[in-house]
């Protein structure tokens, strides 16, 4: 199986995709709605910052279709705050996934969140380097693989599944390919609009 | 990376995936709570379909985790709803479901996308790509669009250029997450093994 992933290619995609300005610009203060303006104020008070504090760049750009904004948080609230896969596996695939997709403002997010939990400096080198490497536990292997197959292959193969259902139940089974596949768009999005990372992170090269 | 999609080898892609049946099992219509009536036609409602006794078996088995059915269906409306016009959408879905190999939403999408206006010629030439002769300029540029982001997870400047050419600022901020919501659908019925119902034609029978 062919994957991706930007092991010999990282700065030359960062300089691709976060290098250039982004192609659509954030909204602005002074062009956003009402509703727009309290998407911001109830943003704020999620993340704790004060009411002047600015709004991600990201966020800024998808208020310029606040539907699909709306949309993209609830789901984005419903895996991660009431999601059933545990943090440090759900980050695990994320992270391969924002890896194999080349994405550089989500993993440049994700390494950080991923610290946070838990994940070690050595398992984010491991990460890059997939399922293959030693030292994996079978479950966490499986959840690299999944995540390699269904990036190149649209589906999750039967060994893999079986592995997966050792260790998890069936909703914990249902949410995953829904999991991998929404960080995949959020890869997509980000990739072609090319949001800027956060803080001058480097992208990529984040470790 | 090159993206071959399964054309020369459909039978053997339809079954892989569907094999020997669901690996979620649906729910029984009496397995059915009231509850769970509710929320499926209050998404029903919402996406602009009337309430129905019969429920799909895909829906019957996407209701057994409620909160994840709930957020994807509300994703899927607003994109199914969204600015992007339906026979626009419909050439992307069609040719996300060509090059996932994806039974279940290729063979839907065969019957959707002719009610918005998309030919059987122009479905068969889906199957060929953005290279095939006789797109317009802006057709081929989704269907690149797509090539791309299933392959490199990003649209390129030349796609970029040329949709953005016909299309506003929101049909182009749509454009990559209605392509990946339609991958995320590929993803769930592939590795569930969703089952077609009869008159789905499926990657081989259309």
């Amino acid at each position: 199986m062919q994957v991706l992933g930007g092991a010999a290619s990282d700065v030359a995609r960062d300089a691709e995709v976060n290098g250039k300005p982004p192609r659509i610009s954030p909204l602005r203060e002074d062009e956003m709605s009402d509703e727009a303006m309290d998407y911001c104020k109830r943003l704020r008070a999620v993340l704790g910052v004060p009411e002047s504090g600015l709004i991600p760049a990201v966020t800024a750009t998808m208020l310029r279709h606040p539907d699909l904004n709306d949309a993209q948080t609830n789901m984005g609230i419903m895996l991660q705050g009431r999601g059933l896969i545990p943090q440090r596996e759900r980050e695990l695939a994320v992270l391969r996934g924002a890896w194999v997709t080349g994405a550089p403002f989500e993993w440049s997010e994700h390494v950080v969140i991923a610290r946070r939990v838990g994940i070690t400096e050595e398992e984010i080198e491991r990460v890059i380097e997939g399922s293959a490497a030693p030292g994996w536990s079978a479950h966490d292997a499986a959840i690299l693989t999944a995540v390699d197959e269904l990036l190149s292959r649209f589906m999750i193969s039967d060994e893999t599944w079986d592995t997966l259902a050792q260790s998890w139940d069936e909703k914990q089974l249902m949410e995953f390919p829904v999991f991998v596949g929404v960080y995949a768009a959020t890869a997509m999005q980000q990739n072609s609009l090319r949001c800027t990372t956060e803080g001058g992170k480097p992208g990529l090269t984040s470790r | 990376m090159e993206l071959k999609g399964y054309g020369d080898r459909l039978a053997a892609r339809t079954a892989q995936v569907l094999g020997d049946g669901p690996k979620i099992a649906a729910l029984d219509d009496s397995e059915m709570s009231g509850e769970t009536r509710t929320l499926v036609d209050t998404i029903r409602l919402s996406a602009g379909a009337g309430t129905s006794a019969e429920v799909p078996e895909y829906m019957r088995t996407m209701v057994k985790h409620p909160a994840l059915f709930r957020a994807q269906m509300e994703l899927g409306t607003v994109l199914f709803k969204g600015q992007i016009s339906p026979r626009e959408r419909e050439l992307a879905v069609l040719r996300i479901g060509w090059l996932a190999g994806a039974p279940y939403e290729w063979g839907e999408h065969v019957k959707i996308s002719q009610r918005y206006g998309v030919t059987k010629e122009e479905i068969a030439r889906v199957q060929q790509g953005s290279a095939a002769p006789g797109w317009s300029v802006h057709d081929g540029a989704i269907l690149r669009g797509v090539e791309e982001l299933l392959s490199d997870f990003a649209v390129s400047d030349a796609t970029w250029d040329i949709l953005a050419k016909t299309w506003n600022e929101a049909q182009m901020l749509e454009y990559p997450s209605m392509v990946g919501q339609y991958v995320v659908t590929a993803f769930i019925q592939n590795s569930f093994r969703a089952r077609i119902a009869p008159e789905n034609p499926g990657l081989v029978n259309y």
